[in-house]
């Protein structure tokens, strides 16, 4: 109890929870309690009431049957015998007391139907509370007809008392049910709070328990969950990115110090003009790739979109086809457009240019002797594809290709920045597009779905759909 | 022209690197070291061309280009700017540029870029050409004709293209990325020497009949058309 004590006290939410509940338990027990006390009196304050008609309906009975002089041997007989439970007092037209068990007329009291006050009864010294009633008689006296009404004491105390201990019941029973309650919140959100801290310790592989029963904590913990999951992704690859940015930039600086340093060594002019050539290669190269890191994370941050036009998308495909053509001939590859019709689309046309220059050149690198660039329409969207004969990418390494910085055959890294693919699919997502990698059989077949109305809306991430042997 | 060049940029070595460069071509330098200075020399408009950063303490480079505009200056102006991606070329050219050159760039770039500039604005009000010509190479606008000492030779429209600009920067180098916004329009990098292989199908036209030859490579640099070897 001390422990739980101890962190009842430091945990003030817990605290305030379980005041919130007792105060709740009493704010609905109390008004309860009063209205069961306030029906119970006015039950007893009818008794009495009664009790007085009664006896009034008597005395006036007698009255009626023998006039004054009956009423008045009447009230004297009751109000000195063991009927004197209550008081009675008549009195003449004039106030004098004719009959009764006490002293005189009250001052204050005149014809009221009930009242309760404080009387002195004959032979007694201490002043009882009575409820009382008036009645004044056609040939003149006053009668007065009251009953003690001090004996719902006791029955009061009785009330009170069961009301306290009904009270003194709810407290532990509402401190008692809010505990279990806080108990059992904080054991789920503790398991929560468990794997947040060891998240934030750096294990990014926690997750929370789920216990399939999709109540209001499961489902918090499956949004968690698959938070963190995105998370991890983003975290791997953020690690992965900056160990090969790091590489990619390191290696070109080592060679260039190798380079100045051969030529302090022997500062020949040959030598400064081949080293002076390679040093500019180098710090192209690496210009290159940090202008393609910045421009992907430009377009992941959905930037450029202020940049998009109204172009003609087959133009473009027929100028990058143009463009490499002489590129492709020295390799011996062929490339063509297969459909070279205009198709306007309004979109970043420089970004797009990247894109396809990226996969044109790729293609030119890694494909075969053939290179097939194509798109065709729909109401919906313009698909956009680059196909070579080559080795293509198997389908479980697809997913790894689009990665930055991923060379899938680090022979072939010598050149390229590494971010060709990713940017394609950065230019595809800020279209809010999708780049797929497909089986060309053989070879790859790169499409690129690019919606036609992107603009307005950001529209959900498209990613890389891994269409398995679709070609 | 005014051989006059303003150059405003921040960073001591860049300016000292353009500077020296520029004085070494033949030009005047003066040089601004913050925004409102560079843009309180600008506005005198006695300026051939402005090179100008495009980050700067004080005021913004853009904001700068906004406001020499704004005083109906059209003095060239080239942005020099770390921000490299096509997005920021654009603006940079919306916003009243004539010219937008990534930083870390080669001088010979700046100077080539700078040139081309010149004789824009140069040419400006010049009679219309429609021939053009380097030493026994000409080049009819009209019937689209070249020839090379009275022999056709047959083009295609990309490199005719490409011929007619180096034609119209003659004897001075022109540099790829120059050669692909001009030619083709387009602004980004298609990373291989896809330039270098249309010129050379273009060399091989036109410097194939074993005269001398006239289109250079400049290493390093780009190409210039020209009858100095």
């Amino acid at each position: 109890m001390s422990r739980f004590g101890k962190t009842w006290l430091k945990h003030s939410t817990t605290a305030r929870f379980v005041l919130l509940y007792l105060g709740l338990s009493l704010v609905g027990t109390i008004p309860v309690l009063f209205f069961i006390y306030q029906q119970t009196e006015s039950i007893i304050a009818q008794g009495y009431q009664s009790t007085v008609a009664d006896r009034t309906a008597i005395l006036l009975g007698e009255y009626r049957v023998g006039g004054s002089r009956e009423l008045e041997r009447e009230v004297k007989e009751r109000s000195s015998g063991v009927l004197a439970h209550g008081i009675l007092l008549l009195v003449d037209r004039d106030g004098r007391k004719l009959a009764g068990n006490i002293e005189a007329w009250p001052p204050s009291l005149d014809g009221d139907p009930w009242r309760e006050m404080l009387l002195y009864r004959d032979g007694h010294n201490a002043p009882e509370r009575f409820g009382l009633t008036t009645r004044r008689l056609p040939s003149g006296e006053r009668l007065l007809i009251g009953v003690v009404v001090d004996d719902r004491g006791p029955m009061r105390e009785a009330l009170l008392l069961a009301m306290i201990g009904a009270l003194i019941l709810a407290v532990p029973i509402g401190v008692l049910g809010s505990l279990v309650l806080v108990r059992f919140m904080n054991s789920r959100v503790n398991e929560f709070a468990e794997v947040a801290a060891r998240i934030a310790a750096g294990d990014l592989t926690r997750r929370v328990e789920t216990k399939g029963t999709n109540d209001p904590f499961d489902r918090l913990g499956a949004s968690l969950n698959a938070m963190l999951t995105r998370i991890e992704a983003l975290v791997e690859e953020l690690r992965l990115v900056t160990d090969a940015l790091a590489h990619d930039l390191l290696s070109p600086l080592t060679r260039i110090r190798a380079f100045m340093e051969k030529v302090a060594e022997q500062p020949t002019d040959e030598l400064r003009e081949r080293a002076r050539d390679a040093i500019s290669e180098e710090i192209e190269g690496m210009r290159r790739m940090i202008a393609g890191t910045l421009e992907i994370s430009r377009a992941e941050a959905g930037m450029g979109r202020e940049n998009f036009t109204r172009f003609d998308l087959g133009a473009l495909l027929r100028d990058l086809c143009e463009m490499y053509q002489p590129l492709a001939e020295e390799h011996h590859i062929s490339i063509a457009v297969d459909d070279p019709r205009p198709r306007p689309y309004f979109g970043n046309r420089e970004l797009i240019g990247q894109a396809v220059s990226n996969l044109v050149d790729n293609a030119l690198k890694h494909g075969g002797a053939t290179i097939r660039i194509g798109a065709d329409e729909s109401n919906s969207a313009v698909r956009l594809w680059i196909a070579d004969n080559g080795p293509g990418i198997p389908a479980d390494r697809r997913e790894e290709a689009v990665r930055k910085y991923r060379r899938l055959d680090p022979a072939r890294g010598t050149d390229g920045s590494g971010v060709g693919l990713a940017l394609v699919r950065a230019v595809a997502n800020l279209h809010c597009g999708e780049l797929r990698l497909e089986d060309n059989a053989p070879g790859l077949r790169v499409l690129i779905i690019l919606p036609r109305d992107a603009v307005q809306a950001p529209g959900p991430r498209g990613g890389l759909s891994g269409a398995d042997g679709a070609g | 022209m005014s051989r006059k060049i303003l150059v405003v940029e921040d960073d001591a070595t860049t300016a000292d690197y353009i500077a020296k460069g520029l004085v070494e071509n033949g030009y005047v330098v003066d040089r601004a070291a913050d925004g409102r200075d560079g843009l309180f020399h600008a506005v005198d408009g006695s300026y051939g061309a402005v090179i100008l950063d495009r980050m700067l303490p004080g005021m913004d480079g853009l904001a700068v280009l906004a406001a020499i505009r704004a005083a109906d200056v059209d003095t060239p102006v080239i942005i020099l700017s770390a921000l490299g991606s096509t997005d920021e070329r654009v603006k940079g050219l919306k916003a009243g540029s004539d010219d937008y050159l990534v930083k870390p760039f080669a001088f010979s770039e700046l100077l080539a870029r700078l040139e081309v500039l010149q004789r824009r604005v140069s040419v400006h009000g010049e009679p219309v050409v429609t021939t053009l010509s380097c030493g026994d190479l000409t080049m009819d606008l009209l019937s689209h004709r070249v020839e090379r000492a009275g022999t056709r030779i047959e083009l295609q429209p990309r490199e005719f293209r490409l011929l007619e600009f180096l034609l119209r920067n003659r004897d001075h180098v022109v540099t790829r990325t120059m050669m692909l916004e001009e030619v083709w329009d387009y602004h980004f990098d298609p990373g291989t020497n896809v330039i270098d292989v249309h010129i050379s199908r273009l060399r091989k036209k036109i410097d194939e009949s074993g005269e001398a030859p006239l289109l250079h490579t400049v290493r390093g640099v780009g190409y210039m058309l020209s009858e100095a070897a």
